[in-house]
């Protein structure tokens, strides 16, 4: 296995060697079959935990790990022992989180949406987009005009002149 | 790094998730099905040289296994979101694609498009008592038989369900009968006015 790690010279990788493999790969040589054992990733490491736990609501997901709960949910049969506090940090994480996601995907101007949007993961950008639809259709509802037909998004970008229709 | 083109087949997915079907990726999947060939060749020639109750090669055989499933994992969700897709351009465009979209179709895709679209259709023609439903109609419940419309661009001339010919000029309006201007304004052809 040893043209895993780039940096070595060896047919086999030795004992003890550190090295990082995607997590899927992790996860077939990882808990059942005792080849490797795993650390967790950067962004959960003791020092981005103590960061969460003291105000989860500022920090940078998006910049982070773009699928932070995702990503998280899957390390935990991998981490063993320390599996227990990860999942407490994932749950604390987005309770803190989703009253400014709900706040802002409800409240605020079709201009700031990226803004807000920016520090997201990926979970919380879907909850995003979902609640922003749910508003406009209700809005539409209220004004009494969801029963107008519109057209469908890809045509929309089609419409657009091609190149050959220029010249 | 080993999955590396299959990963890049799922990017490409989640990168035009808004947008149009992107043009089937022959060549990534060629690839990929290439690396699992040697992959898969390597594995077996590793097991014929393992003696019985020997344990040398088993992490590097394990390492292989679980690539190959990852590539083929990674494969089988691009098809089949690809399909999905397809499976929702039926119920926006009807059974006829516009050329370009079409053009991002591989022959594969594009039959199975045409067995969906005749399904589709039988379903259709099963329902309402013998005289047929179509389904795509109607998506949103209609207010009002007659609907003022915009023509956003040139169409040509038009027939209405009665036989009437209108002809559609761009910046025209007219008052036509819902039901048979529903698929243009769907095409973006015409708009709704209130």
């Amino acid at each position: 296995m040893g043209y895993l790690d780039s940096s070595g010279r060896s047919k086999d990788l030795e004992k003890g060697t550190k090295l990082e493999l995607p997590l899927w790969l992790a996860a077939a040589l990882g808990p059942r079959r005792k080849l490797v054992t795993c650390h967790l990733p950067r962004a959960f490491n003791e020092r981005y935990r103590e960061i969460l736990r003291a105000d989860a609501t500022i920090v940078d997901l998006q910049g982070l790990a773009p699928y932070f709960y995702e990503f998280g949910r899957h390390l935990l049969p991998l981490v063993g022992a320390e599996g227990v506090t990860l999942g407490q940090l994932l749950t604390e994480t987005l309770k803190q989180r989703l009253r400014r996601v709900m706040d802002s995907s409800l409240h605020c101007l079709e201009d700031d949406a990226a803004v807000h949007k920016a520090r997201f993961d990926h979970l919380e950008r879907t909850l995003f987009h979902t609640g922003r639809r749910m508003y406009q259709d209700h809005q539409l509802w209220l004004a009494r005009r969801c029963h107008i037909i519109t057209s469908i998004a890809s045509t929309e970008q089609s419409g657009k002149r091609k190149l050959s229709e220029i010249s | 790094m080993l999955g590396e083109k299959a990963l890049e087949l799922i990017k490409e997915m989640e990168r035009s998730k808004d947008g149009k079907l992107p043009a089937y990726n022959d060549n990534c999947v060629r690839l990929v099905l290439e690396e699992m060939t040697a992959l898969f060749q390597q594995n077996q020639d590793d097991v014929n040289a393992t003696v019985a109750g020997e344990a040398q090669y088993y992490p590097g055989i394990r390492l292989r296994h679980a690539s190959l499933e990852r590539n083929k994992r990674c494969l089988l969700a691009y098809l089949y979101n690809r399909l999905e897709r397809i499976r929702d351009l039926r119920w926006d465009f009807g059974n006829i694609l516009p050329p370009e979209i079409r053009e991002n179709l591989c022959d594969p895709e594009i039959e199975w498009f045409a067995r969906y679209s005749k399904n589709l259709a039988t379903y259709s023609r099963s329902l309402g008592e013998g005289s047929g439903l179509d389904l795509t109609h109607d998506i949103k419940p209609p207010k009002n038989i007659y609907v003022e419309v915009r023509c956003l661009k040139d169409y040509g001339e038009f027939e209405v369900e009665e036989g009437d010919v209108v002809v559609l000029q761009k910046n025209t309006t007219h008052y036509l009968p819902m039901s048979s201007c529903q698929h243009l304004i769907r095409l973006g052809v015409l708009q709704q006015v209130d």
